[in-house]
């Protein structure tokens, strides 16, 4: 009995959330109990993939880092950065593909305020990540590391405008 | 009348219970797999305060909560150990081993998994999360206190998770079909702008893209399709048939997809939905070619 007043309380919460998402319903009351409640169930749900339409923003981001001799790497592939070829974040080494989805965000992070912290402590980490495993494979001293968002713009269905380069967060190392 | 409403109302809460045993083992996979494609490769890289993605960056996001043991658990050996754990209740599950017991620790480990990367969160992990969400209020073992199983009627389960897990995937389609209501879904263009996405190509996302012809009809399937779905999961008459035929669009859909469009590992989180949507003399019959 108790079990199906449980089972009956989260269906009318499903159907609650996926309302609300849909309406974008915004009210303080509403976001502070999806921000500390519905959460805490794991029943937060938006199914809106490609919606209202596909983007036509595809960014990328590149982690770059300058060496002392003013060479720049691009530090996940160890490749040397060629800024006149940006079509593609280049090969992408096995098992790192997880973060291409999440650097992918990088730029939407620092653009609201709400989580503009968050992308900048991020890009710290992962800075911190990958000079650690450059100079691990034996690199040269890097003195700055950059993160450059590659801006792709659909302009029609198949047709992509050139390349636009935006410098997310810039640290330099001493 | 009233009768056939009753009768209407009561399938929509009633499975087999060894549609349970096959949505048990189908969702115990997909989290298996779930673990070897998308955690196991990054555990540490992702999971561990020596990773790319440490507790305190995490903790800055406006809406962080603490909700995740690996936000306690930071060390490399310590989130090893933890997900060690989280196979071994993964393989009990599939085992069928104290499922009442394992399927809500396994909730909460996996609930702790997404929440310690919750910024990055996909639909497909959502999938997987509210399968095994609704999953506790089921009994996975195939079993209730009832007398001899030899008959038929003795494998019916009956109770209203069964109709929150139905309404679940419902809504997950019927959602989906509502979102899709820009232009480009009317003008037939959507499917050509997805397939653009850099980040989403396939191994023959090109073969599509210089097809323009079937972006049209590819959109039209796609948008009215979802809500075709969602009417099948929740059609009133012919229940089994109409499950039946929305598991066969689910399928072609998910599976089809994947050499044309990269939408992550969708093709593992709708393991459990196609097992539990699908009848179990449908079940029955493909397990006869075996």
């Amino acid at each position: 009995m108790l079990k199906n007043v449980v089972v009956y309380f989260f269906i009318a919460l499903v159907i609650l959330i996926n309302v609300s998402s849909y309406f974008d319903v915004t009210q303080p009351l509403f976001r502070h109990l999806s921000t500390n409640y519905i959460r805490s169930f794991g029943l937060a749900q938006r199914w809106n993939m490609f919606s209202p339409n596909p983007t036509t923003k595809n960014p990328f981001t590149l982690i770059v880092g300058e060496t002392e001799q003013g060479v720049f790497i691009n530090l996940r592939t160890k490749e040397v950065v060629d800024y006149s070829k940006l079509d593609s974040p280049g090969k992408i080494p096995l098992g790192q593909n997880y973060l291409s989805y999440y650097l992918n965000q990088m730029g939407a992070f620092i653009h609201f305020e709400e989580t503009k912290q968050f992308g900048y402590a991020f890009m710290d980490d992962l800075s911190n990540y990958f000079l650690k495993k450059w100079y691990q494979s034996g690199g040269q001293k890097i003195k700055r590391v950059m993160f450059v968002q590659v801006l792709l713009t659909t302009l029609e269905p198949g047709v992509i405008a050139p390349p636009e380069v935006f410098l997310l967060h810039d640290i330099k190392y001493k | 009348m009233n009768l056939l409403i009753k009768k209407g109302i009561n399938n929509y809460l009633i499975t087999d219970l060894r549609t349970l045993v096959v949505f048990r083992v189908c969702l115990s996979v997909a989290l298996i797999l779930d673990l070897l494609i998308n955690r196991a490769p990054s555990m540490v890289e992702l999971y561990s305060n020596e990773g790319v993605l440490t507790t305190e960056a995490v903790s800055k996001f406006s809406s962080a909560h603490k909700f995740s043991a690996l936000y306690y658990i930071k060390s490399v050996f310590g989130v090893k150990l933890f997900f060690s754990v989280y196979f071994l209740l993964c393989l009990s599950l599939l085992m069928g081993f104290k499922t009442r017991f394992v399927a809500p620790v396994l909730y909460v480990f996996f609930f702790s998994i997404l929440e310690r990367v919750f910024p990055f969160i996909t639909g497909a992990d959502t999938v997987l999360n509210l399968m095994l969400f609704w999953s506790m209020f089921l009994p996975l073992s195939g079993q209730q206190n009832m007398g001899s199983k030899k008959e038929e009627s003795n494998y019916i389960h009956r109770s209203v998770a069964v109709f929150a897990l139905t309404l679940q995937i419902a809504l997950i389609y019927f959602f989906n079909f509502l979102f899709k209501n820009g232009e480009t879904w009317s003008d037939g263009s959507a499917v050509g702008y997805a397939l653009s996405i850099y980040a989403h190509q396939s191994f023959m996302t090109n073969l599509l893209v210089d097809l323009p012809v079937f972006w049209p009809i590819f959109t039209f399937i796609v948008k009215w399709g979802w809500l075709f779905v969602s009417f099948l999961i929740l059609s009133p008459v012919k229940q089994q048939k109409a499950k039946f035929y929305a598991c066969i669009f689910i399928f072609i859909f998910h599976y089809g997809l994947i050499p044309f469009l990269n939408v992550g590992t969708f093709y593992i989180s709708v393991l459990p939905v196609l097992a539990f949507l699908l009848p179990y003399k449908y079940v029955e019959k493909f397990l006869k070619y075996f």
